[in-house]
């Protein structure tokens, strides 16, 4: 009965971290940058989620938008940030990122104030018994739903002409432009659905703690790079599967190694241990 | 169809092209044969727009189209297949030759991928296949494909038959007499000079980036030592001579 209780804690957080992680290998197979910065999209997207669920009342009405606007910060900080940039080293990306991740968190810190803010009325919070287990509903709605959202994205790269363009733009980006693709709008699209995807994951775990602080981006920023190293850089698959894995390890791990070591630091434990045997990634191959 | 004025192009400070002119008439068959590193290749990317262009200009269809985007070139008619295939791996064939047609109406991609079909069977057996794991032949087959769709007038070839086997390369240059019969213009950048030789109206050949002769292939039998020499000059082994290009295994 642990064992299934253990096993459906890493699925949550497992879903949560996929949901996260997915738009940063998004925008690293596109642009081979460490977009260290997606963390603060997903503090910001639980900040959206939680003041609009406050002043509407409807957390269905405000996740899509919390989702939007981020999608469009998201484009902006391509636009701004990263794009003067790209023809300079990739480390010089990587330090504007890290820089602009810190600034948003002193942003958020300056406009919401330094402590967490809290629903108004927690949605979803209603419990029911299901296999012996109680069960949240939020956390049914997480699994559910980064299900159905990465679900209905990766049916979406397949199965449409702009789908296909992205995934040609990803593997080669040069003969994708010589073909009549635009690269410039496949970049920008990439970064509305990363970052709307890291605002979903922000909302969902508001809601699972009842809380946004100024620095929740902060383990998730250096989680989610320790799933798409695993996932073997850039492939989504790969980032999938290591969502999964982690979560299910980081839930296991806190009740067998708890005592030594912290549930945060079981990620990066895995990681090293991974790397050791395998160093381009458990799924990395090419 | 296609004019190349007294151009020059190359990567940064590196110049890889000097001076070179080159004309290309409707439905003309124009091979570019030259050592490695000759230059073919920078001619040809430059063409479709993805080399630098240092001095000159490159006109199509009476257009100047020097600064244009590579994206603007195909939609004229540009289509290129580029060397080493270059094919999207990771997608389909089908998939492929959608990106093919991308610049070209939804409608007419269906309408394409059906004639590709009926040049290449081969292809149409495996639509739904990656096109990484396809077979050497079946990729420039892909490539051909692929630039197809994007309907073009001109048809830039990057090393046809590099690394096929000869009975592939015949199908793919039966292909290519086809296409020039119903029309198309072709500048062909091959190793075989044999098989170039077959196929061309007009020969220019390229030494480190500069035209070093050009002519007919009618010139270019009386005058066949002295273009193996040229195209011995970085090779040395003979294979770029006019007899035993095909030498090659897949
Ligand atoms: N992407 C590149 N960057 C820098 N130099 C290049 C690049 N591609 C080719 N070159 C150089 O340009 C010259 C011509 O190369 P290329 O056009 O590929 O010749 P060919 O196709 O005739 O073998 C060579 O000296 C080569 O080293
Ligand atoms: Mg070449």
């Amino acid at each position: 009965m642990l064992f299934l209780e253990l096993f459906a804690q890493g699925l949550i957080y497992g879903c949560m971290y996929a949901t996260i992680a997915v738009g940063l290998t998004l925008v690293y197979s596109l642009l081979r940058i460490l977009h260290v910065a997606h963390a603060g999209l997903f503090a910001l997207g639980g900040y959206l989620g939680l003041l609009l669920t406050n002043a509407t009342g409807s957390l269905i009405l405000a996740l899509p938008l919390a989702a939007a606007a981020v999608g469009v910060v998201g484009m902006a900080i391509y636009r701004f940030c990263y794009e003067p940039i790209l023809h300079r080293p990739p480390y010089v990306a990587l330090i504007a990122s890290i820089g602009l991740f810190i600034a948003l968190e002193e942003i958020f810190r300056l406009i919401f104030g330094p402590y967490g803010l809290t629903y108004a009325q927690a949605p979803l919070q209603e419990t029911f018994a299901m296999g012996g287990m109680t069960i949240r509903r939020v956390e049914i709605v997480i699994v559910v739903g980064s299900v159905l959202i990465l679900g209905i994205l990766s049916w979406l790269s397949r199965h449409t002409r702009l789908g296909v363009a992205w995934r040609a733009t990803v593997d080669d980006p040069q003969m994708a432009a010589s073909f009549g693709i635009s690269v410039l709008k496949v970049r920008y699209l990439n970064f509305f659905i990363g970052s709307a995807l890291a605002a979903v994951a922000g909302v969902f775990i508001s809601l699972l703690s009842n809380l946004v602080e100024p620095t929740m981006g902060g383990v998730p920023s250096y989680k989610a790079l320790a799933i798409i190293v695993l996932g073997g850089l850039g492939n989504v698959t790969g980032t999938l599967c290591a969502s999964l894995l982690l979560g299910v390890t980081e839930a296991f791990g806190t009740i067998y190694i708890g005592n030594f070591m912290d549930r945060d630091a079981i990620a990066f434990a895995f990681m090293i241990v991974v790397l050791m045997v395998r160093p381009q990634g458990l799924f990395g191959g090419r | 169809m296609l004019r190349i004025d007294a151009l020059s192009c190359g990567y940064g400070d590196m110049r890889a092209v000097h001076d070179l002119d080159l004309s290309v008439a409707r439905g003309e068959v124009h091979a570019l044969l030259g050592a490695n590193g000759a230059g073919k290749s920078s001619t040809l990317m430059c063409v479709a727009g993805h080399v630098e262009i240092h001095a000159g200009g490159i006109h199509y269809k009476g257009v100047d189209v020097s600064s244009a985007s590579p994206m603007a070139r195909v939609k004229a008619g540009i289509g290129l297949v580029p060397e080493g295939r270059r094919l999207f791996s990771d997608l389909s064939v089908k998939e492929n030759l959608i990106v093919g047609g991308y610049c070209r109406k939804k409608t007419a991609t269906a309408a394409g991928i059906e004639e590709v079909v009926a040049i290449f069977p081969r292809l149409g057996e495996r639509l739904r296949q990656r096109a990484g794991s396809l077979s050497g032949g079946e990729q420039q087959m892909l490539a051909i494909g692929r630039a197809l769709l994007s309907q073009p007038e001109l048809l830039l070839i990057d090393e046809l038959s590099l690394g096929l086997m000869p009975k592939v390369i015949d199908s793919c240059y039966q292909v290519l007499s086809d296409l020039k019969s119903r029309g198309m213009t072709i500048v062909l950048v091959e190793q075989s000079t044999r098989r170039a030789l077959a196929i061309a109206d007009r020969i220019t050949v390229l030494e480190s980036g500069r035209c070093v002769w050009r002519g007919t292939p009618i010139e270019a039998e009386a005058s066949q030592e002295m273009i193996e020499a040229f195209l011995g000059l970085a090779r040395g082994d003979g294979q770029g001579g006019l007899s035993d290009g095909d030498r090659r295994i897949e």
